[in-house]
């Protein structure tokens, strides 16, 4: 009798925990139109082989410049863009320390302009690089450091105390997307191939200070040095992205700490004519980021300095990543004509539920 | 058994139930100053709900170029229809949010708008030359002192930046070497 007690009770916990989490899931953000975004640090886990030869780190500057396929294509380098929405300077180094759980590239790029940000901005944002890490110590120290202070660590554990307010918002994506989400980026790069010019910008604010914050500064140095301890090159970088605003005492800053530490420090917006970009045709948005076309020079540019200067192998002749990557590529070159093909149809990215 | 299964399904539901709303209430202003991205960071993502952003404009401070009156929070389409057309017009996205920042620069000041519900409200007002002033008489190059005498001394203060609050709405000077250099008036969340 107890003994079948004790089966009925064991048998209901499971049912009940096991609705909890199917619930969970149910109500979570899936990220898969429309704000794809927060799929980007999720994407990672899948990737059958990770030894890549370069990682990127950072925020929109970096998953939406750089074309790792571009990078596999013209050099035979291969590489991940760790990146997600203002991924802020804390959570780039906690993804770095997890990434070399699986890893240890031989270059890891930091776009610096992250270190405009001291302290937590959004949980919105929060959300959309937290949620999508596996659960580990690494985590949950990423989650300490982000948090605004309406927030609560129990809500980044168990996700149903957050979202469960969304059972009104539910859509199709919510249910199609229950225990598994279709790929939508390209090795950590998110793709869009429509075009928008680049106008006048405008004026740039004065600030009440041009300094990053010690908080900023003090994971730079920690992201420094966690690269040093593994033998890995560090290279920051400023995307060539024309707004928001990168002062020049910012860039002074960067140089500086650059040439203190024995980094190299690149500010692309001082290269475009070298990379060939142009933002009449290679933005999607007016110069905030860069298009498929923009990114693909971008790579090209970069790839060459990354292949010379860290004489990365080219591993266009090894079997296995020769195959690995030709699924990207054919992946990658799906896309960029689907893209195509609905820009030419509908005038936007319709799949992607964006209007230009 | 019984009693605990009902235990342990009560204390999930208390739980579920005390999760916050997705909206942040009570969090920072989204200052042009400091570049905060877009929509997600505008006050429409935070203007409670009991409260339109028309209601928040009616009690903070307000710019006035030739005459025309720019509060905070105030609908910008009507405001912009009388200040004419902007020398230059920039919008972007926030990334991974929808809605539009709409920038509009007239010669000496910029106006900042965000979006709520397929409107659009005043953000932000930047200040760029001295032949604007605050409705209270405070330029660009003025002294601290000037400030304090137009706006009194219960301000707050970091570094270069003197921020005054009123109502749903702030107005930040920054002050070097004794002078202004930057003026805004901001809708404060």
């Amino acid at each position: 009798m107890v003994r079948k007690k004790l089966i009925i009770g064991a048998v209901a916990i499971v049912l009940l925990l096991g609705s909890l989490y199917v619930l969970q899931r149910l109500l979570m953000p899936k990220y898969v139109s429309g704000i794809v975004e927060g799929s980007l640090i999720g994407e990672y886990y899948k990737e059958d082989r990770k030894d890549f030869d370069v990682v990127f780190l950072g925020d929109c500057e970096v998953y939406e410049n750089f074309s790792p396929v571009k990078l596999w294509e013209k050099y035979g380098i291969t590489s991940y863009i760790r990146g997600s929405a203002q991924q802020l300077i804390w959570q780039s180094y906690y993804l770095l320390e997890e990434t070399l759980k699986y890893e240890k590239p031989k270059v890891v790029v930091f776009n610096v302009l992250a270190m405009q940000y001291n302290e937590p901005q959004k949980e919105e944002y929060n959300r959309m690089t937290l949620d999508g890490m596996e659960l580990s110590a690494i985590k949950l120290k990423s989650i300490q450091a982000s948090m605004m202070k309406s927030e609560h660590l129990v809500d980044y554990l168990a996700p149903l105390l957050r979202f469960h307010s969304r059972w009104d918002q539910l859509s199709e994506d919510d249910f199609t997307n229950l225990f598994g989400k279709e790929k939508l980026f390209h090795n950590g790069y998110y793709m869009r191939v429509d075009v928008k010019p680049a106008g006048r910008v405008p004026r740039a604010p004065r600030l009440p200070d041009y300094r990053f914050g010690s908080n900023a500064y003090s994971y730079l140095d920690r992201l420094t040095e966690l690269c040093k301890e593994n033998g890995i090159k560090l290279v920051l970088v400023k995307a060539p992205t024309i707004y928001p605003h990168w002062y020049d005492e910012w860039d002074t800053q960067m140089e500086q700490y650059a040439a203190a530490h024995d980094l190299t420090y690149i500010n692309f917006l001082k290269h475009m004519d070298d990379a060939g970009i142009d933002l009449q045709t290679d933005t999607y948005d007016a110069g905030l980021h860069l298009n498929v076309y923009g990114a693909e020079k971008l790579a090209t540019y970069f790839g060459a300095f990354l292949a010379d200067t860290y004489r990365l192998q080219d591993h266009r002749t090894d079997e296995t990543w020769s195959g690995i990557w030709q699924k990207k590529i054919d992946f990658y070159d799906r896309m960029k004509q689907d893209q195509l093909d609905e820009l030419a149809k509908y005038g936007y990215l319709k799949r992607y539920k964006v209007e230009t | 058994m019984k009693k605990t299964m009902i235990g342990l399904i009560a204390l999930l539901l208390v739980l579920s139930g005390c999760g916050s709303k997705t909206t942040e209430e009570g969090s920072t202003s989204p200052s042009a100053l400091t570049q905060t991205e877009g929509a997600a960071a505008s006050p429409a993502a935070s203007t409670p709900a009991s409260e339109t952003p028309e209601q928040a404009s009616g009690d903070g401070f307000v710019f006035e170029a030739n005459g025309i009156a720019i509060p905070m929070h105030a609908e910008a389409a009507p405001i912009l229809k009388q200040l004419g057309k902007p020398q230059s017009y920039f919008e972007s996205q926030a990334c991974a949010f929808p809605g539009l920042n709409k920038i509009y620069q007239y010669s000496s000041f910029d106006v900042y708008a965000y979006e709520k519900d397929g409107v659009d409200y005043i953000a932000s007002v930047i200040l760029f030359d001295d032949t604007v002033a605050t409705k209270e008489g405070v330029t660009l190059f003025n002294k601290k002192s000037d400030v304090i005498k137009a706006y009194g001394d219960k301000f707050t203060n970091n570094l270069n930046l003197y921020v005054y609050d009123q109502g749903k709405s702030q107005l930040r000077f920054v002050i070097e070497n004794d002078q202004v250099t930057s003026i805004e008036y901001l809708a404060k969340i």
